[in-house]
């Protein structure tokens, strides 16, 4: 397993800082909670949304409605099924996903560099690094090529197994199988998913 | 479905890239397997990792000031509601007394008539149930639309009734359709207004829309297996429903 630099901060709340959040939050419905969280993982959901869309404008749109909807959903937020990082991840994907869809504004042809930014986003910006970015990308750099193309149109680009095994003209069963295989790996490297945030403890 | 098999399809299931029938499989498993649903939970965390490797520019200092601003405005206080004003009205004195006196007289009316006020308490009792349901259900409702498995689709009116509209709640994990619609002129006699899956083929069919005398409808159908939905739309068709679009259509979801 992947053991991120200790020296490196992580980017995530731990578990004792999240639970003290989550209890301004619904407890009083704490703003600066909110502006908290909004600071810790604004980054994570306005680049998810780009990647998505690769679209600056309207990942600036998904950035605020996916806060918004935090804030006021803050009563149905239960950490026991998952944390906050991982409940803003699976919202900004969603709305950007169907975002997507309604529009229909995606390139049709498949691009080999699937990590490729669009000529619609502003200038990469290099930002600081975090634990949790430097345990995700050695993950992603362990995985075959294929197994990596696959998750990503199933999780940036929102395809079903058939439509994937379309783009690549590989049979379905191997395109499940490729997925399942590039996840066990990605677990297995990057261990439960709270040993990865402990860095700072 | 077996938990190998549920094993094998867990990363689609999550990324919302399988089947709707498939979808539907697993959450029946899902919901009977405490094992896989704790690995479901697991994958999705680890999937919510990927972002954490991106990396670009700062989001705009706009965003968080546009927040700052519904916040303020999500706090400040609102108007006291009529029934704030007439619960402040019971507690003056001359008031009060007044509420005193009418209480008397109605629990003596009570006394008097217990057995109509049994009866009435029944009803009231089957009432409350009723509306229990209807707010266990407007619920549900409310957490399928909320839920970030969620998506929308926004119906547009067509030329015969631009004002008309609608919205699609879509949850890809249930494979459900929650749609709204609104303003719908009323449908002439022998008349109504049908829902379709449009998909890369033919439309398919999803049901019939029953219009109040607003034009308001409501309809929740599940999506079928093999129907790979992209949009929705309600045409006017034969009121006993047709297999295929046939008349005009008046609301269409824009892509």
């Amino acid at each position: 397993m992947t053991k991120p630099d200790e020296r490196i901060p992580s980017l995530r709340f731990d578990a004792r800082e999240e639970q003290a959040l989550v209890s301004r939050l619904q407890g009083r419905r704490d703003q600066s909670a909110f502006l908290e969280v909004y600071d810790r993982y604004s980054r994570l959901v306005y680049h998810l949304a780009r990647k998505i869309l690769q679209n600056d404008q309207e990942a600036e749109e998904i950035l605020q409605d996916v806060f918004w909807q935090f804030w006021k959903s803050l009563d149905r937020l239960d950490l026991n099924k998952g944390n906050l990082s991982s409940w803003l991840v699976t919202m900004a994907r969603n709305r950007s996903i169907d975002y997507l869809r309604v529009q229909r504004r995606r390139r049709e042809t498949l691009d080999d560099d699937v990590d490729e930014t669009g000529q619609s986003l502003s200038a990469r910006t290099e930002v600081e690094s975090f634990a949790e970015k430097i345990s995700v990308q050695k993950a992603l750099a362990a995985l075959t090529n294929t197994q990596r193309q696959a998750l990503e149109l199933a999780y940036y680009w929102g395809l079903s197994h058939q439509e994937i095994s379309e783009r690549l003209g590989e049979p379905l069963g191997t395109i499940k199988t490729r997925i399942r295989s590039a996840l066990n790996e990605l677990r297995n490297i990057l261990g439960p998913p709270a040993k990865i945030s402990t860095v700072q403890e | 479905m077996e938990c190998n098999e549920s094993k094998e399809l867990l990363g689609l299931y999550v990324t919302g890239s399988l089947t709707p029938a498939e979808a539907r499989e697993m959450d029946r498993h899902l919901r009977s397997c405490p094992a896989c649903a704790a690995e479901r939970r697991e994958v999705e965390t680890t999937l919510a990792m990927l972002p954490f490797a991106l990396e670009g520019p700062e989001p705009p200092a706009r965003v968080r000031q546009a927040l700052v601003d519904r916040l303020k405005e999500d706090s400040a206080p609102s108007a006291p509601s009529n029934v704030q004003r007439t619960f402040g009205l019971l507690f003056r004195p001359a008031f009060s007394f007044a509420f005193l006196a009418l209480s008397l007289i109605l629990l003596g009316g009570v006394v008097y008539e217990q057995r109509r006020f049994s009866r009435e308490l029944a009803a009231a009792n089957a009432e409350a149930e009723a509306l229990r349901s209807q707010i266990e259900a407007t619920r549900n409702q409310l957490a399928m639309i909320q839920s970030p498995a969620t998506t929308m689709l926004t119906l547009k009116g067509q030329a015969p009734s631009p004002r008309s509209s609608g919205m699609v709640y879509w949850n890809r994990t249930q494979a459900v359709w929650m749609v709204s619609a609104w303003h719908l002129p009323a449908p002439p006699p022998g008349k109504a207004y049908e829902l379709w899956f449009l998909t890369h083929g033919a439309p398919v069919k999803a049901g019939m829309l029953s219009c109040d005398e607003a034009g308001n409808a409501f309809a929740e159908v599940s999506i079928p297996g093999g129907v790979f939905p992209t949009n929705a739309a309600v045409s006017l068709e034969p009121a006993q429903g047709v297999d295929a679009p046939t008349g005009a259509i008046y609301l269409v979801s824009s892509s």
